[in-house]
């Protein structure tokens, strides 16, 4: 059974008219302990909000307005504020994007993952020990717990919010863009230790990011989005390998591949829709080349192509090929 | 007749001093530096792309500054077309240089250099004064040279250089403020701006790191065909070994502010010899699951520009090095065509 | 101007700025048309009898007289215009003189700034009433020595400020851009640097005529106003000469009123444009939440009905 199951969730904002912006629509997935899911899109295609919506931690403005989010068979939408708080953290965990920035710059690393723990009940008096337990877990010396977010270089900052993302052992860790402003080396090691964490705790692990090399590296599943819909999701072999969706295919041709320099990059022309200018129809038919008019009136909906392999198009590859 | 390279950067060191405690000044200890760039020696032909690569802290965007004038080096010397670069940045021409600039004025001598040679930076979102429309943005370095009085003349310019920037039609862009505008328009919007000159050389510090990597592709297209069509030289610094593997004609790597490769990009990617190449070049993600290499992944950071280690600077995190390494400062070894590498072992 | 729409836009929004607005233009409105407002021109002789004088509010004098007979009203009236143009020509003044020192000693932050910076330190350090006092005393009264007197006092807070900005200006991008094109000194400052600082300036400028308003208020009520004007220091300085012993408070209140009327809104004011000129943090732009929210002003409201609604449908 699926640790993690996202049926057909749907996130909006409201703008201060009042007019609904639809910032993720129809979105579905689901994670397993011990696999990792790669969550892949551009910038404003609606990872985040997603991930955000899981957790219910949207802002003011934010609103889930249709869809299932099931944890180990419980329907977490259904919980209260006071439930989700048991969830957050001891079920699933997230690193956020730029929280190695956020650090309390006031306290030690030390201090600040002994008040997660604190916070979700560990004994008091155990939390130094834990902590220290945690940072080795990382791969950070114990004895550095002491030590402020500034004495801690990049790598190991990233390290330390992952350290507390894991202080409640959960089941679920979502990490949103966690190598973005790392160095290509020190990315490497993070990715390296993410894949170690997973095997080592059975995490079910989910990674949104815009990398798609970083996908390819350590995701067992992808799933592609644009423009707030998923474009194409399967495992990380059938996408990178048999991409369905024009988008999917533009995305990959535009990834530079060091073993073939030279090779022809191409990009794909415009820009994503805004929110609340999306076409009526599939959302990436502006910009795709082989779209049709079926494409500009019907939104495609998800269809399962072969095992696993899903793709929301109006045309079949596999006849074009 | 020997073709003179447009660029010629010897042995350039630029160090930063670090501010002193109060005790460190009382104890009279001596004055630390962080040894940004510590001897970089290269040249830049004409019309050639040279991609220097290295990691944060590795010196690449300092080399950058120092080649266009805009900081002035510890050491070192740098050329451009002849020219020592710090003499007529700041409007002194060295004595001896046979060239009607040292006639001019010192603030034309400035402006003689500035003209040739152009950069653009990272963050398209702060390269662009959010108050001068697009035109006005472009215009500004007419302005300052004093090109183009004539206002007709002056559109013109400003037109074909963004038209050549792939922002067409111009008048689309024309009348906009930057905060309208996508990254990747914005960065075009520089590129304008910076070739409107019609500069010879062009510095170019990690110009796509901030874009969606969808749009990457066109920007990195634009300046090979810059390239191509205007002869420009390239100094183009990154990161990301892959995108600089795409259109750059040869490679520098950079570590703790030295050079450690130095060769055609094709080689250095294919056949790197150093270490520290050899390590970045398997770390590189692949974009096929498929294909599972052996990594090299380096432990550790990158130390400190400020403590460099002794000998080779390399050494502590090399996965080959051997005691000799920590003594010995390895000089360039010639290990291929035009390529080299500073290692002991290459 | 683009800002100026920004700026507006974002005023609109805010209740406490709109209202220091109201109570501001509102005094600029008595000023201007003093002389239509005012039921009696306050210079004018006057025979008066002894029972005349400081009598209290009634149906022809709405705020009774002073001392000399004349009427409370009219000369509060007319002394908005002394203040307020007391106020504006001081502080712009100090706006001026505190702007351009702040973006040479933010600009060329070495020998130049340090010096410039330390004058401004040494300014600072001297308590400004005490020292108005002495000028005054030396120079003699008058309308232009008081504005001159408090517009030269008044500028070190605005060029602190002016140059803490410039400083951090100064190393953004698109303006090392600029130098990268050969921009002279001059050219940098004026079209990239002051225009970033402008926002700031403005909201500074609408605090500095609050406190113009108020340090001319206090050189008058110490006797050290112009003796021909009658401002609103003036009076409260009458007042307290002559009317308190009397308990003629509608001679002393109004003054006072009048006074604090015009300074809470200008501040108000001052604090809103401060609030929203303020520049935000940067975040990165991959992680860029105006990038969703630039769509959506957020305000907090309770939208319950909305949940489990369609979303909209979209018509083309």
């Amino acid at each position: 059974m699926a640790t993690l199951a996202v049926r057909n969730l749907s996130v909006s904002y409201v703008t201060a008219s009042g007019v609904l912006l639809n910032a993720a629509e129809d979105v579905s997935f689901q994670v397993e302990q011990g696999k990792s899911l790669g969550i892949v899109g551009e910038s404003g295609c609606g990872k985040t909000t997603v991930m955000m919506a899981l957790l219910r931690l949207l802002p003011e403005a934010g609103r889930i307005i249709r869809g299932e989010v099931i944890l180990e068979g419980e329907e977490l939408l259904k919980y209260s504020e006071a439930d989700m708080c048991a969830v957050r953290w001891a079920q699933i965990a997230m690193v956020f994007q730029g929280a190695m920035n956020a650090l309390n710059p006031v306290r030690t690393i030390e201090s600040q993952i002994a008040e997660a723990l604190r916070i979700h009940g560990v004994e008091k008096g155990r939390e130094r020990e834990r902590a220290g337990e945690l940072l080795e877990l990382v791969g950070i010396s114990p004895t550095r717990g002491r030590q402020y977010p500034h004495q801690y270089s990049g790598g190991m900052r990233q390290r330390a919010v992952i350290a507390m993302a894991l202080a409640c052992q959960p089941r679920v860790l979502i990490a949103d863009e966690p190598t973005t402003a790392l160095d290509v080396m020190i990315q490497a090691q993070i990715l390296r230790l993410l894949v170690q964490l997973q095997k080592e705790l059975n995490l079910a692990l989910v990674i949104v990011t815009h990398d798609l090399g970083v996908v390819a590296e350590i995701c067992d599943d992808v799933l592609v989005m644009y423009a707030g819909r998923v474009a194409e999701i399967g495992t990380s072999d059938a996408i990178y390998n048999g991409p369905q969706h024009p988008y999917t295919r533009r995305l990959l041709q535009a990834f530079p591949d060091i073993e073939n320099p030279h090779a022809e990059l191409l990009s794909i022309p415009g820009v994503p829709p805004r929110l609340d200018d999306l076409p009526p129809g599939c959302r990436f038919a502006p910009r795709c080349h082989s779209c049709q008019d079926r494409c500009l009136r019907e939104t495609p909906l998800l269809i399962e192509r072969s095992p696993g392999h899903s793709v929301a198009c109006h045309l079949d590859y596999r006849k074009i090929g | 007749m020997i073709h003179q390279p447009i660029l010629q950067v010897i042995s350039l060191k630029k160090h930063f001093p670090c501010s002193r405690s109060f005790s460190d000044v009382i104890l009279r200890r001596p004055r630390k530096v962080v040894h940004a760039v510590d001897g970089v020696s290269f040249d830049l032909r004409r019309g050639e792309i040279l991609a220097l690569v290295g990691e944060s802290g590795s010196g690449k965007t300092t080399v950058g500054m120092n080649v266009l004038g805009l900081q002035r080096p510890t050491e070192g010397k740098i050329l451009f077309d002849q020219h020592d670069v710090t003499a007529w940045a700041s409007g002194k021409l060295a004595m001896g240089v046979k060239e009607d600039v040292t006639a001019l004025r010192r603030r034309d001598q400035v402006l003689a250099l500035r003209r040739r040679a152009q950069i653009i930076f990272q963050d398209p979102y702060e390269s662009l004064n959010p108050r001068q429309k697009v035109y006005e943005t472009v215009s500004e370095p007419l302005d300052i040279h004093g090109i183009g009085r004539a206002r007709d003349e002056r559109t013109a310019l400003i037109r074909k250089a963004l038209e050549g920037s792939g922002l067409a039609p111009a008048d689309h862009f024309w009348d906009r403020y930057p905060e309208g505008l996508s990254g990747g328009q914005r960065q075009r919007v520089v590129i304008a701006s910076a070739l409107v000159l019609e500069p010879e050389l062009l510095v170019a510090d990690e110009p796509v790191s901030m874009l969606d990597v969808s749009i990457r592709a066109e920007i990195l297209s634009l300046l090979n065909e810059l390239r191509a069509s205007r002869g420009i030289a390239i100094l183009y610094t990154t990161h990301d070994l892959a995108t600089a593997g795409m259109f750059t004609d040869r490679m520098a790597v950079m570590y703790l502010g030295r050079i450690v490769e130095l060769g055609p990009t094709a080689a250095v990617l294919t056949s790197p010899r150093h270490p520290y190449t050899q390590a970045l070049v398997s770390v590189v993600p692949a974009p096929d699951p498929r294909r599972r290499r052996e990594q090299v992944i380096l432990e550790g950071e990158v130390p400190n520009p400020i403590d460099v280690p002794t000998g080779c600077r390399f050494h502590p995190r090399c996965p080959i090095a051997q005691d000799v390494c920590s003594q010995i400062d390895p000089e360039f070894v010639q290990v291929g065509e035009g390529h080299q590498a500073a290692c002991l072992f290459a | 101007m683009e800002l100026m729409k920004d700026i507006w836009l974002a005023f609109r929004r805010r209740p406490l700025g709109l209202i220091g607005a109201f109570m501001f233009i509102s005094i600029i409105m008595v000023a201007v048309f003093a002389p239509w407002l005012a039921p009696y021109d306050p210079d004018a002789n006057i025979d008066v009898k002894p029972e005349e004088l400081l009598t209290a509010p009634d149906a022809d004098h709405l705020l009774g007289r002073d001392d000399a007979g004349k009427d409370v009203l009219s000369q509060l009236i007319y002394g908005a215009r002394v203040s307020l143009t007391v106020g504006f020509v001081a502080s712009f003044m100090s706006i001026f003189i505190g702007t351009t020192v702040g973006l040479v000693a933010g600009y060329f932050s070495g020998r130049i700034g340090n010096a410039l910076m330390r004058l401004v330190d040494f300014l600072l350090v001297i308590p400004h009433l005490p020292l108005m006092l002495v000028f005054i005393s030396m120079w003699g009264r008058g309308l232009w020595k008081i504005i001159l007197v408090i517009g030269l006092l008044g500028w070190t807070p605005t060029a602190r400020l002016v140059r803490s900005q410039v400083l951090s200006i100064k190393e953004r991008q698109f303006v090392l851009r600029a130098k990268a094109f050969g921009a002279s000194d001059l050219r940098t400052i004026m079209i990239h640097i002051f225009p970033q600082v402008l926002p700031i300036i403005l909201a500074e400028t609408v605090l500095t005529i609050s406190g113009s308003i108020i340090a001319e208020s206090s050189l008058s009520f110490l006797g050290l106003g112009d003796p021909t004007l009658v401002s609103w220091g003036m009076m409260l300085n009458f007042a307290f000469e002559r009317a308190i012993s009397r308990m003629a408070w509608w001679f002393l209140l109004p003054p006072g009123f009048a006074i604090i009327w015009v300074s809470l809104g200008l501040v108000l004011m001052g604090s809103t444009l401060e609030e929203i000129v303020n520049p935000r943090l940067k975040t990165h732009h991959l992680f860029d939440p105006r990038r969703m929210l630039e769509l959506i002003r957020v305000v907090p409201r309770k939208l319950e009905h909305l949940e489990g609604a369609e979303p909209a449908a979209w018509q083309r």
